[in-house]
């Protein structure tokens, strides 16, 4: 039995991979990296291991050829994806939705026993989330259960405050920016009411309007 | 956001201070405690009895009875802990993966579906203040509870 854990970023997948391999390790399942910065001598170990841990480019580029190795690919049995929200962009997006595609057909040509293939994927705010798992169906093509939880979920509420300061396009932008440093306590004063504040700029000329 | 960092994150909050609002505490600690586990028994006796040599390798998924843990639904998390979901309900040998007693509102509403079923699951959480930036196209069509302002350059 494998498990593939995809996320977009190899920072993340190290993140995952160092947590992950103590905590299985009680349970005798070893768990390991497989992104960019893998040895390639290391994958014979990879192939044993039974919870994979990797990027969605490294996982397009080995399971590319997967009928090679349809062996290895009828162990797997479940497939996490983190921050799947990043189908939506660009080249990236299209290598997340080719390897999720390409798992849906590895799980409909050779299904491990009865079990088919579960996909289990968390995301940030999608607007149109069902339609994710409607793309996200399993081998029979029902969708997959869609859980939303909205921003009455933050442990903490938070009071949000958007404010815009257009910039003069004559104004050179490092001085804008040094003039949005001296308005930062005149902000905070206003609206932080004593509590932690996070400010967020956001720099982005299609919103300077 | 990742599931993951959110078992980090959001848990560290410590709701039973944070909030001059909590009540019911006593009250609500009972349902949740391990004495009312009992209940729950059918399922660690399905687990135990299975053989489980590579810790995934057997399916117990399939005889244990979908449960209702009496999670209310949201909103309701600063009150008291019965909104959330011991991780004692899990197996044994997972519950030691968690460094916290409970787990947090989005794990609770969903540790049923996602420990009980086999079906495919999206999860969708409110995340960064990044997201939130992106809902002033809502606010200002008056979707969002976001307040804009505008100022002079």
């Amino acid at each position: 039995m494998k498990v593939i854990y995809i996320a977009p970023m190899k920072a993340l997948c190290h993140e995952r991979a160092n947590d992950w391999q103590q905590k299985f390790a009680k349970l005798n399942l070893t768990c390991n990296e497989l992104t960019g910065d893998t040895d390639y001598t290391q994958s014979s170990k990879i192939k044993s291991s039974n919870i994979i841990v990797t990027t969605p480019e490294k996982w397009d580029s080995t399971t590319r050829k997967w009928r090679d190795q349809k062996n290895l690919m009828k162990l797997i049995c479940l497939l996490l994806i983190d921050e799947i929200h990043t189908v939506k962009e660009g080249s990236r997006g299209a290598t997340l939705e080719v390897i999720v595609s390409r798992m849906k057909i590895v799980a409909r040509e050779c299904g491990h026993r009865n079990n088919n293939l579960r996909i289990v994927a968390v995301s940030a705010t999608i607007p149109n989330l069902q339609d994710i798992g409607d793309w996200l169906c399993d081998s029979s093509g029902n969708p997959a259960q869609v859980r939303l939880f909205g921003e009455e979920y933050r442990p903490v509420q938070i009071s949000k405050h958007v404010l815009s300061y257009p910039a003069s396009t004559s104004k050179n932008p490092f001085q804008f920016e040094k003039s949005l440093d001296y308005r930062l306590f005149e902000t905070l004063s206003a609206y932080s009411d004593g509590k932690p504040t996070l400010v967020v700029v956001h720099f982005n000329p299609v919103l300077l309007h | 956001m990742s599931l993951f960092r959110l078992e980090n994150q959001e848990f560290e909050i410590d709701w039973e201070q944070s909030d001059n609002d909590f009540i019911d505490y006593s009250h609500s600690y009972g349902r949740n405690s391990r004495n009312d586990l009992n209940e729950f028994s059918h399922f660690d006796s399905g687990a135990e009895s299975s053989h489980f040599d590579n810790g995934l390798e057997h399916d117990f998924i399939e005889e244990n009875p979908r449960y209702d843990y009496g999670i209310p639904n949201y909103p309701d998390i600063s009150a008291n802990r019965s909104s959330f979901l011991s991780t004692a309900h899990l197996d044994q040998r997972f519950a030691s993966f968690f460094s916290f007693e409970y787990f947090n509102a989005v794990q609770s509403q969903s540790f049923d579906l996602m420990y009980h079923s086999t079906q495919n699951v999206v999860i969708s959480c409110i995340g960064s203040l990044f997201s939130t930036y992106r809902q002033r196209e809502d606010s200002i069509a008056g979707a969002s509870d976001i307040k804009c302002t505008k100022n002079k350059p």
